[in-house]
């Protein structure tokens, strides 16, 4: 129970202090809370409760974890007004940072969507659409290990919908 | 036993053989539908034939978002009963308009300055003044010019076209923000006269920053109508569809990447224009003053706070950028579009309240101010739409 005083004075929570994230492995974060407070549901979670040390985050290994409060980490300090860190190197930034294997990039697709960091993402999902393009059905199920299940009537269906097109 | 044997196939990456379940079967289709709203729209066609999975995702709602992503603007002869094809829709303005990246448009002080080129005789008089004064005048052949201020904020400038005095176009181009270049729809003899001056007499003078906007004027012939005010005016129709192609093609757009540039079938309504130029030229909507307070519209804001119309205010309601004059109101709730989701709820409150007060005078202003919020609504099922609307008067 908060205090009288400190619930008058503090609507909003304290984001000051670290927290502690542990991951689906058990892998440990020392994270300040206003870095995991990035995390949108990390964020409720502290608002719902000030006094816990430590958030169990059955969904996430550490791996991703560790990408995703890197993230968090840069985007805090990048994005202040008086960081000097201009919109470019922010997105040169974002684009190494998702310079990584599909299998880490998928799964980080998950965390920041079970996480819900809405830029990650939207960084993480633009990177993928960006490997979609330009490609025929064939490479991309070639790419990405994907099984064709339309029978050809199916196909047949798909190609009369925008038959217009090629007329 | 498989993951080494697998891995030998041509074509297939060692990492897809070893953990083949690390594709876009783990993505819940929410996610899935957000990377496909991230693609090309023509990416998107093929995309359909990926697997099941793909087919199902990419919905009419997907192609919606993506229409209106875009910057899409309904065709007006979309009837009352009718659901667009926003694939179609989609396709057709992903097709016929193109816009650089990094595209910086002049910037615009009070007036949008544009200047109306092409051919002679291809009516570009006729439709300044149809614009200007809603009739059709009869014209003779412009040796010099004629400029009009049409719009809130446009001043047009209709430039004779005759071919001795194209070599005068140029005198007109300075601080010009787009270039409406007529083409006549009807006369396929001349769209290689058309495109040769485009190409000779208005590409190498023309400004970087200046866009063009290519209207296909005279379809309604194409249509069999005489009147100029009759056939469809938009490129989703297989005709204008059709004659769109062709003129992209001899005017050779595809290999101008660097020029912005839309097709579009002018309407009588200087609308049809104003709207995709308002898009390519970034132009802030028009803000009506500040209206005086309203308690009732501030409490009705308040109240609204709450994110509950998040995803109607994502499909429709950013999209409606004309000031909330409901009958009954005198106050505009929200000027601004703005990715402000509550501020959309209010919106929709707004609805809500309007249908119980003048149910016929809302249902007016709901197909003038915004016809994309009927669209959506009319598309929802019955229950669906009432327990909305009943929601949004009991929250209030």
């Amino acid at each position: 129970m908060a205090t009288p005083a400190a619930a008058a004075a503090a609507p909003a929570p304290q984001l000051e202090g670290d927290i502690k994230l542990v991951s689906e492995d058990a892998h440990e974060f020392v994270t300040p809370k206003n870095v995991a407070a990035q995390c949108k549901m990390i964020k409720t979670m502290l608002e719902v409760s000030e006094e816990q040390e430590f958030i169990n985050l059955p969904n996430v290994k550490g791996k991703e974890l560790e990408k995703v409060i890197e993230y968090c980490r840069y985007h805090v300090q990048a994005d202040k007004p008086d960081s000097g860190v201009s919109d470019n190197d922010k997105k040169t930034w974002d684009e190494n940072f998702v310079k990584v294997d599909k299998e880490t990039l998928f799964n980080l697709i998950m965390a920041a969507n079970y996480l819900d960091v809405k830029s990650l993402l939207d960084l993480t999902c633009a990177t993928v659409a960006n490997m979609l393009k330009n490609k025929t059905p064939e490479e991309i199920r070639r790419e990405f290990n994907i099984k064709n299940d339309l029978t050809p009537e199916e196909e047949e269906e798909i190609k009369r919908e925008s038959a217009w097109l090629y007329q | 036993m498989l993951a080494g044997d697998r891995a030998l196939q041509p074509g297939r990456s060692l990492f897809c053989s070893l953990f083949p379940s690390m594709s876009f079967s783990v993505l819940p289709d929410e996610v899935l539908t957000s990377i496909l709203q991230m693609c090309p729209v023509l990416s998107l066609l093929e995309l359909r034939f990926v697997n099941r999975r793909f087919r199902d995702c990419i919905t009419p709602r997907l192609w919606r978002h993506v229409f209106f992503a875009g910057h899409g603007v309904l065709p007006p002869n979309i009837g009352e009963d009718e659901t667009p094809d926003f694939m179609k829709l989609a396709v057709t303005q992903s097709l016929f308009t193109h816009r650089p990246e990094g595209f910086q448009p002049l910037p615009t002080p009070e007036k949008v300055r544009c200047v109306m080129l092409g051919p002679d005789a291809g009516g570009k008089t006729t439709l300044l003044y149809q614009w200007k004064l809603g009739e059709a005048v009869t014209t003779i052949p412009t040796i010099g010019f004629n400029v009009e201020d049409v719009g809130q904020r446009f001043s047009i400038w209709d430039v004779g076209g005759n071919c001795k005095i194209r070599q005068l176009w140029r005198h007109y181009l300075e601080d010009t923000h787009a270039v409406l270049y007529l083409v006549d729809a009807s006369d396929p003899e001349r769209f290689e006269e058309a495109a040769e001056s485009f190409r000779e007499s208005l590409l190498p003078v023309m400004g970087p920053k200046c866009l063009v906007l290519i209207l296909l004027a005279k379809t309604n012939l194409l249509h069999g109508a005489t009147d100029m005010r009759q056939g469809p005016k938009d490129l989703a129709d297989p005709i204008n569809f059709a004659v769109a192609r062709r003129v992209a093609k001899v005017l050779r757009l595809q290999e101008l990447p660097d020029l912005a540039w839309q097709i579009v079938v002018p309407s009588m309504d200087f609308k049809s224009i104003e709207e995709p130029l308002t898009a390519l030229l970034d132009l802030k909507p028009m803000v009506p003053k500040k209206p005086e307070s309203d308690t009732l519209l501030e409490q009705l804001a308040e109240c609204c706070a709450a994110d509950r119309f998040a995803e109607m205010a994502d499909e429709d309601l950013l999209k409606v950028r004309r000031p909330c004059l409901a009958p009954g109101f005198s106050a505009t709730p929200v000027p601004q579009p703005g990715p402000s989701r509550p501020l959309c709820g209010v919106r929709l409150q707004l609805v809500g309240l309007c249908a119980a007060v003048d149910r016929e005078g809302f249902t007016r202003w709901m197909r003038e101010t915004c016809p994309r919020v009927v669209d959506r609504l009319r598309g929802m099922p019955e229950d669906e739409r009432k327990g909305l609307l009943e929601r949004a008067l009991r929250d209030m």
